[in-house]
């Protein structure tokens, strides 16, 4: 056999290979699709005899501090915190920290609250880089703000958590919006089940929706196609994939936007890592690690009905901008943790969550974008049967849209009717033509976020957005 | 051929599939678009006929009215919530001016609606996802008639059911039932910590009878969760409880104890506090704190100082917020932050800057 011989078997193979793999994937979705539909019907139905608004005059509810770690968040932070203050919860407190921004956040919230600086004694569980200082005011109870030397987020949280007082704690990003009722919705969780650790909550787009103080009143379709396929994507991505997961508590990530954690166990695991920029999904790994190595109970939960909203990017550069931050955080994440690869000492998380993230989240990315190119060479080659092909290109992408149309159809089992029927049969059009083009793209940033890890790991990262709330 | 075949046979169940899907994701936005506009319409409909009932020159059309909105939700608990939300509105602000019965006559809306009728036709519907929010309803009204019901409720085995309805029964008050409900429960620990502090929050009748039918027969976890949720009540006959607890060799017993003694705010008990306060434990050391902080005579202030220096953050910071808060002459705060010890004077520096407004200095 000669070198062209080696080639054409090669290319063979590797067409067979990432059909398979696509199909695969996408079966592995549906099978997420059902559990969540059991799981999202289920709570649907509990909702109906659950009276979780007895719970804010509840003495059992534990406290929380809900820490916003803020970097260059000048057109956002004040109008966030002030948000903030009017969550249905008895007993919290909000600990802004400002990573040695370089615009005028930190006098933006000083002028906003008049806030003065204070002595303090912080127990410092978690080292940071330093405390510039700390800022109160009496008139303002709720509101603990940080200034700090610039350390990157996880390093602004560890501070948050460090002057922290409850045993909660939320991480909520500068520029989101959670409903009035969400925390409530998760610290719930906490008192259910006292083996939680972590609730992570549903983040929704907000563009398009009309939102005020956390509450949605309205909803017109956002005007670029890119907001409207995020949409379909995020309801894909919560709704589906983490409320199976979570189902069966082997959830690695909860998002950075909207998550709420018992603040011992995080300090127990040494509190975020700081040179990634996947903290969000780092730190629920380590939490999973350090639990399964210490033969913990321990739970980590989904809640569909927390709700946070949050501004999808709205231009290409942003989009592939966040999703080159996303697979660099993805990779870093399951970079460090390599050992729990397979391990059968951490149960499903090593046998079943960690290798479908390595196989599928992040190398998906590379055999997608090669299959893009070599089966179509392939073709050309007249190697792969037309006939073949064209089955397989049909029933991968309907599965898609059986994909999208599902997540869309959990949407309405969460009961939030935001949207008209009209809307929604709109929208579920871009579930359609979402396959054919963003996804794609999608798949080719992903892939620049790997080929891009080693320059891009460590910052900050910023997207342009709009104000959630219009 | 048998490739050709069952290729095509997956591209047309996909479609179909896709197609079932469609009509689905159709019906269920109609429907929750039907949902929404009944309810929206609804409950702008409610609004004017309870301010319509209210406001009504004449009995017989107050009469009319009511009959009106009594047909209007039906047999919908949905929109009796909704009628609800709108009288206890009118009830905390509305109309005191306008006229002088106001109580009565919504009170006599309620009679008319009848929500006890409503919610015990639920309780026999069946649907268990129902039931329970049915039954604590049902206690809200007060439906004594149905306590029996509610009992064989709270032995459901169905845990969202069972935990309803003994809230029910302890809203009603009814000791023996939520007792049996505890002992059922002691032995799943993860859930019965906080079910018994609501249930003993939300109780209606004498917390500490429900308290010794449940200690006559529980083990010695459920006795600290016990002596822990009644503490904020501070029943004073239990005190000789709590002082054995002191010194019990249970962790959780003597933080238990130790919270209720402080809640008791007894002058006698000063000695076993201060004792506490330096427990090996830092959670009953700072327990201990809190109690000193109500006793706030002058050895119990002592204590509190004695405490900032803890070698606990938690505890000095605890002793810290009580210092402050006990209105201590000024000298007492002054001797800790002109102290020797750093830790003790930042963490009243802290407190302070806390609890006093500095913006002028």
């Amino acid at each position: 056999m000669n070198f062209i011989t080696y080639v054409r078997y090669f290319i063979a193979f590797f067409d067979y290979f990432c059909m398979a793999f696509t199909v695969t994937l996408s079966l592995i979705y549906i099978i997420q699709l059902v559990i969540s539909f059991v799981r999202v019907r289920k709570d649907d139905k509990l909702r109906q005899s659950n009276d979780y608004g007895r719970y804010v005059s509840s003495e059992n509810l534990l406290p929380i501090s809900l820490i916003i770690p803020a970097y260059n968040e000048e057109e956002n932070i004040v109008s966030n915190i002030k948000s903030l203050m009017k969550i249905d919860y008895p007993q919290f407190e909000i600990v802004v920290v400002n990573d040695g921004s370089t615009d005028r956040t930190h006098d933006r919230i000083v002028e906003a609250f008049g806030l003065y600086e204070i002595e303090t004694a912080v127990k410092t569980s978690i080292p940071t880089k330093e405390v510039r200082g700390v800022y109160y005011n009496v008139d303002y109870p709720k509101i603990i703000y940080v200034d700090k030397e610039n350390g990157g987020k996880s390093d602004a949280l560890n501070a948050g958590i460090n002057i922290s007082s409850y045993p909660l704690f939320a991480c909520l990003d500068a520029d989101s919006r959670i409903e009035p009722d969400a925390l409530l919705k998760l610290s719930i969780e906490f008192l259910k089940n006292t083996d939680t650790i972590v609730a992570g909550g549903l983040v929704r787009i907000a563009n398009g929706f009309k939102i005020k103080d956390g509450r949605v009143s309205g909803f017109t379709m956002p005007p670029k196609m890119i907001e409207r396929f995020q949409i379909v994507e995020y309801y894909r991505s919560f709704l589906s994939g983490r409320v199976s997961w979570g189902a069966a508590n082997s959830m690695l990530i909860v998002s950075g936007a909207f998550g709420v954690f018992k603040k011992q166990a995080v300090i127990d695991v040494g509190g975020y890592k700081t040179n990634t920029i996947g903290e969000d999904m780092e730190i629920v790994v380590r939490l999973h690690k350090y639990m399964k190595i210490h033969r913990k109970k321990y739970k980590i939960i989904f809640c569909e009905d927390a709700v946070c909203w949050t501004q999808g990017p709205m231009s290409v550069a942003d989009i592939r901008s966040q999703r080159r931050r996303w697979q660099i955080g993805l990779l870093d994440t399951l970079k460090s943790h390599i050992s729990m690869l397979f391990n059968p000492r951490y149960g499903a998380i090593g046998l079943f969550a960690i290798p479908y993230n390595w196989i599928f989240e992040l190398l998906g990315a590379v055999v997608e974008v090669l299959g893009y190119f070599i089966i179509p060479f392939s073709l050309i080659l007249g190697e792969l049967n037309m006939f073949f092909f064209t089955i397989y290109f049909l029933v991968a992408a309907l599965l898609g849209v059986i994909l999208s149309i599902g997540s869309l159809i959990l949407e309405q089992f969460t009961r939030k009717n935001i949207m008209s029927a009209k809307q929604c049969l709109s929208l579920s059009l871009y579930a359609v033509i979402e396959n054919f083009g963003y996804r794609q793209m999608i798949t080719v940033f992903r892939l620049e976020g790997i080929l891009k890890y080693r320059k891009l790991r460590k910052t900050w990262g910023k997207i342009k957005r709009k104000e959630v709330e219009q | 051929m048998h490739y050709e075949l069952f290729a095509v046979l997956c591209i047309i169940v996909c479609l179909l599939i896709l197609g079932a899907e469609y009509l689905w994701l159709s019906l269920l936005a109609k429907e929750q678009e039907d949902h929404k506009n009944k309810y929206t319409a609804a409950a702008k409909k409610i609004e004017s006929m309870v301010e319509g009932i209210l406001y009504s020159p004449t009995e017989q059309s107050r009469k009319n009215e009511t009959e009106a909105l009594k047909k209007l939700m039906g047999d919908d608990p949905h929109l009796f919530e909704i009628i609800s939300a709108q009288l206890c509105f009118w009830e905390e602000y509305g109309g005191d001016d306008a006229f002088e019965n106001k109580a009565e006559v919504i009170d006599s809306v309620y009679e008319a609606l009848d929500p006890v009728k409503l919610f015990s036709d639920i309780l026999k519907s069946g649907n268990k996802y129902k039931i329970g929010y049915a039954c604590r309803r049902l206690a809200d009204y007060d439906a004594y008639d149905y306590l029996g019901d509610i009992y064989d409720l709270s032995k459901s085995r169905n845990r969202n059911v069972a935990y309803n309805a003994a809230m029910a029964l302890s809203r009603l008050g009814y000791a023996e039932g939520v007792a049996e409900y505890v002992l059922r429960i002691e032995n799943d620990k993860r859930y019965s910590f906080r079910i018994i502090n609501e249930l003993f929050a939300g109780f209606s009748a004498d917390r500490a009878e429900l308290a010794d039918l449940i200690f006559e027969k529980c083990d010695s976890y459920m006795k600290a969760v016990v002596v822990k949720a009644i503490a904020p009540y501070g029943i004073k006959r239990f005190r000789q409880l709590f002082i054995d607890g002191t010194v019990s060799k249970n962790t959780d017993m003597r933080i238990a104890c130790v919270k209720a003694l402080g809640e008791l705010a007894d002058p006698r008990d000063e000695h076993l506090l201060l004792t506490a306060a330096k427990d090996k434990d830092w959670v009953v050391r700072s327990s201990a704190v809190k109690g000193l902080q109500k006793l706030a005579t002058p050895a119990a202030v002592q204590g509190v100082k004695d405490a900032t220096k803890d070698k606990e953050w938690w505890v000095r910071q605890a002793a810290a917020y009580s210092l402050v808060d006990m209105n201590v002459n000024i000298s007492e705060i002054e001797d800790v932050l002109s102290g020797y010890d750093k830790y003790a004077s930042d963490a009243v520096k802290y407190a302070l800057y806390r609890a006093v407004d500095l913006k002028e200095s």
